[in-house]
């Protein structure tokens, strides 16, 4: 058989990183950021992606030291492999964890905008197996989706925006620079983990087809996202206004609905909208799903994915439905993200970094003393 | 950890061998060879044995063998026969040189026909009679001569009736597969144009070309596909259907995988495109490969007209698929879960036209539609006037009525009949199929989860299409990235002035990129230096 051999090129990691970064976590951050630092959000977004992109590059080239291998495979070089398994377990937990937090929120909104009689057990569910089904078909699957969606989704969301210029006042911008400077510094958190995701690289990276000038694909991936996130910040502001968006729970959402284009056949686009949203969750869950399932394969040393995809399916279906109401899923997402993933996303890839580094060294003194 | 290596691991199975040619040995006794052929083809009486001698003392036995209607009788009988039977008795040969050298003479001097082979062993010979060619058996010899006749009466060329065209050639393939591969050859006089041949089904011996261009297409994708037709057992090829469901990718995926066409004219222009045809006998359809989904959206008419009007039509054709797939689901997700969404005044009328009707959208959706299929079917069986009429009675008379009985709406009618008209717009008949199909689970979706229930079936297509291949090619290229290039994707939408249009596609990792003149022999020069991975 030619083909089939689990391969996707660089410019797909792009697509998949945006789509994963660009999930859920763009339906709360105009409020969460106004709610903290006001019209200074902005700020806070900027220093957020150059802290990722920091990230993003020590994470690449520390895939380009093993080639072709993923972060449990290289992890077990670096810290042994007790010690690297145990690290790929908690990796699971956190995809699992993750998607299971996306799709409790994704269905709370399709429930609220889209089928308030439909049960959410019935929304986790299907999109839960539909997202199975694609993660079945392995990473190349993976990144054509993500490659077809994204433009699906942008160009229709430029379109509306365009529509809403008029009703945009952009003095609800200003003021600038009011917030004081440790304010900022404690909202970075929040927009740092809106850019949960790119921690995908250091499993991804290791099914792309001849690599080149990663590192500088894959900051512009989270420099396109950051464009998203300010284009969303900006706009959701002037179009609202300081005190309306901190009492909004979805502000980006709330944007979309509110346009309302002129001599068009649909009366309301939101019944569009939230077709892309679909969209958007479909290709920001799937590869998170299927970073749990390449873990546990790799973990276990399995040859074939496939077997993997739906044992994991109840897990994310029951932690989806623990929370009772969505408040107590944004709280405890907050709880989840604060102390665990802070660990995974920042500790692991910088320690890995460090001590392959000192690996490297060591082994070029050997080689030139010997 | 064992346990999970074996438990995962895919099993290979180990490819046989093909054994060495067996048969049996032709023997230089003139009567055992005869009675052998006579034992196999025992009860075959459409076989015909003509004995006789030869020499000027009629001392040689000869004989010929062929199937009665197979062969060009007028070719054995006025170039074989006569020469072997009255002209070698005119001459008055030297006997040693004429014992010697009769089967040479045979060979290379008396028979006038174009072409002419040598059998090694009964069943090779056996084989050639099956298949229209006459064999003559020389007394103490062991060699069987086989004389190329085969003539059969063959259709005339007409127009595709699946693929007509307003601009372009007018000549379809026939059921002969040596005609087909000639009309092919006609429009390619390309030495480089290879064709191969092969022989499928243990019983009916099919034979099968492989044409491809040898500098443009893609070597490991011609190999694949020998590969796979080779690994073709079965006893009987009937149409290339058969050989279709053999070698396509994924034969649980609704969607074609392979390209089948009876125009001459789009073959070639395939085949300059670095994509790879299977003639196979006895079937006017011929099938390309590899195939994506936009290949099944244009017509080989796409490229004769001017390239305005075709970009048009092509876009229009993006349309109707997306019509054809979900115009029926919309309406049901839209009346059944989401009226808010349409203007109020549209709103109330699309209520006001569903006043009275008994059944929940859905199922008054699937009722029409499944009645518009079955129109279908019965129409395309009955040809001609009975057709036309089996239409006029199902599209006037059962909708009217439908409507008027408040079965159905009005709407679902108009809905129908675009979906159905929709669908006839895609230019491939079981790519349209597949869509069809499509659309009723996708109707199934939209009914029990509104649009929400449209965007899953839309994301379980997608995910799919984009899994499938075809000859390691992405189903979904030019729309996913592996080697393409801007131009294939700008092709997908629209035509090109032919003059700007010089690049080849580039999904079939073609060898030879370039359609203009000068930089083909500087590539040619450079060899094939460019293999892609997928």
């Amino acid at each position: 058989m030619i083909g089939g051999n689990d391969k996707i090129s660089n410019s797909q990691i792009v697509f998949i990183l945006i789509t994963t970064i660009v999930g859920v976590g763009i339906l709360s951050l105009p409020s969460a950021l106004v709610e903290r630092v006001g019209s200074d959000g902005w700020i806070s977004i900027i220093i957020g992606s150059i802290l990722v992109s920091i990230l993003v590059a020590i994470a690449t080239i520390l895939t380009s030291y093993y080639p072709g291998k993923t972060v449990i495979e290289f992890g077990r070089e670096i810290v042994s492999t007790p010690v690297s398994d145990i690290i790929s377990f908690l990796f699971i937990v956190y995809f699992v964890v993750i998607s299971a937090f996306t799709v409790r929120i994704f269905a709370e909104v399709v429930k609220m905008f889209l089928l308030d009689k439909t049960p959410t057990e019935v929304i986790i569910m299907t999109m839960l197996f539909t997202v199975a089904y694609i993660v079945r078909g392995g990473i190349e699957g993976i990144g054509r989706m993500a490659e077809i969606i994204l433009p699906v989704v942008i160009l229709p969301l430029l379109l509306l925006f365009i529509a809403i210029i008029p009703d945009l006042d952009f003095t609800n911008l200003l003021p600038v620079f009011r917030t004081s400077f440790t304010d900022i510094v404690k909202t970075i958190p929040l927009t740092f983990f809106s850019f949960m995701g790119y921690e995908l690289i250091l499993f991804f990276m290791a099914y792309v087809d001849k690599p080149k000038n990663s590192t500088a694909k894959n900051i512009a991936a989270i420099v396109i996202v950051t464009l998203i996130y300010l284009i969303f910040f900006t706009v959701t502001l002037a179009r609202f206004g300081q005190n309306e968006v901190r009492d909004l729970l979805w502000p980006s959402l709330s944007l979309v609905r509110s346009v309302d284009l002129p001599g068009f056949f649909i009366e309301n686009v939101e019944a569009v909208v939230m077709g892309l949203w679909v969209l958007n969750v479909f290709a920001s869950l799937s590869p998170v799903y299927y970073g749990a399932v390449l873990t546990l394969t790799k973990l276990l040393r399995a040859n074939e994915h496939k077997y993997f995809v739906l044992p994991l399916l109840p897990f994310i279906y029951i932690l989806s439905l623990v929370p009772d109401n969505l408040a107590s899923v944004y709280t405890m997402m907050d709880m989840f993200i604060y102390y665990y993933t802070t660990i995974i996303l920042i500790g692991v890839p910088i320690l890995y970094f460090i001590i392959s580094l000192f690996k490297k060294a060591n082994k070029k003194g050997v080689g030139s003393n010997g | 950890m064992g346990l999970f290596k074996r438990f995962f691991k895919k099993d290979k199975k180990k490819k046989k061998e093909d054994k060495g040619k067996k048969g049996i040995k032709i023997s230089s006794n003139y009567n055992k060879n005869i009675n052998q052929i006579k034992n196999i083809l025992k009860d075959c009486e459409d076989v015909i044995y003509r004995e006789f001698t030869v020499g000027s003392e009629q001392n040689y036995n000869f004989a010929i063998i062929y199937i009665d209607g197979l062969i060009d009788k007028k070719l054995i009988s006025d170039y074989v026969l006569e020469s072997l039977m009255h002209q070698a008795r005119e001459l008055e040969p030297n006997p040693k040189i004429f014992k010697n050298k009769l089967y040479e003479l045979c060979k290379k001097g008396n028979i006038a026909a174009t072409e002419i082979k040598e059998a090694q062993t009964i069943d090779e010979a056996i084989d050639y009679i099956l298949a229209g060619e006459t064999i003559l058996i020389l007394e103490n010899y062991p060699k069987i001569l086989v004389i190329s006749s085969r003539g059969w009466p063959v259709r005339g060329l007409q127009e595709p009736q699946t693929e007509t065209v307003i601009r372009g050639p007018r000549d379809g393939f026939v059921e002969t597969g040596k005609y087909n591969t000639t009309l092919i050859r006609r429009r390619i006089r390309d030495p480089k144009l290879k064709l191969k041949y092969m022989k499928l089904g243990v019983r009916s011996k099919t034979d099968v070309a492989i044409m491809y261009i040898e500098d443009i297409a893609n070597k490991e994708m011609v190999e694949e596909v020998k590969r796979r037709l080779k690994d073709i057992k079965i006893d009987s090829v009937i149409e290339s259907g058969y050989i279709e469901q053999y070698i396509q990718d994924n034969y649980y995926s609704p969607f074609p995988q392979v390209e089948t066409t009876e125009r001459p004219d789009a073959v070639a222009a395939s085949l300059y495109e670095g994509r790879i045809a299977i003639v196979t006998d006895n079937t006017p359809f011929v099938l390309l490969v590899p195939a994506t989904l936009t290949t099944f959206l244009q017509s080989s008419e796409d490229y004769y007209e001017r390239w305005i009007i075709t970009s048009l039509i092509r876009l229009l054709r993006y349309v109707a698929a997306l019509i054809a797939l979900l115009l029926p689901s919309l309406y049901i997700a839209i009346t059944s879960y989401h009226p808010g969404m349409l203007p109020t005044e549209l709103a109330l009328y699309v209520a006001a036209t569903r006043d009275g009707v008994p059944f929940p959208a859905f199922i008054e959706a699937f009722i029409m539609e499944a009645t518009i299929e079955l129109l279908r079917e019965a129409g395309m069986r009955l040809s001609g006037p009975i057709g036309t009429t089996i239409g006029i009675v199902g599209g006037l008379v059962i909708g009217q009525a439908a409507v008027e009985a408040g079965i159905v709406s009005p709407l679902m009618i108009i809905i129908v009949a675009v979906t159905t008209i929709s669908s006839f717009a895609i230019p491939n008949y079981s790519f349209a199929t597949s869509f069809r199909i499509v659309r009723f689970a996708i109707m199934l979706s939209s009914a029990i989860l509104g649009l929400y229930g449209i965007m899953l079936g839309l994301l379980l297509l997608g995910s799919h299409l984009v899994n499938l291949k075809s000859f390691g090619v992405p189903y979904l290229t030019p729309f996913v990235s592996t080697g393409i290039t801007w131009m294939d994707l700008k092709d997908a939408f629209v035509t090109y002035p032919i003059p700007k249009a010089n690049k080849r596609p580039k999904f079939t990792n073609v060898v030879d990129e370039t359609r203009t003149d000068e930089e083909n022999t500087i590539k040619a020069e450079r060899g094939d230096e460019d293999d892609r991975g997928q």
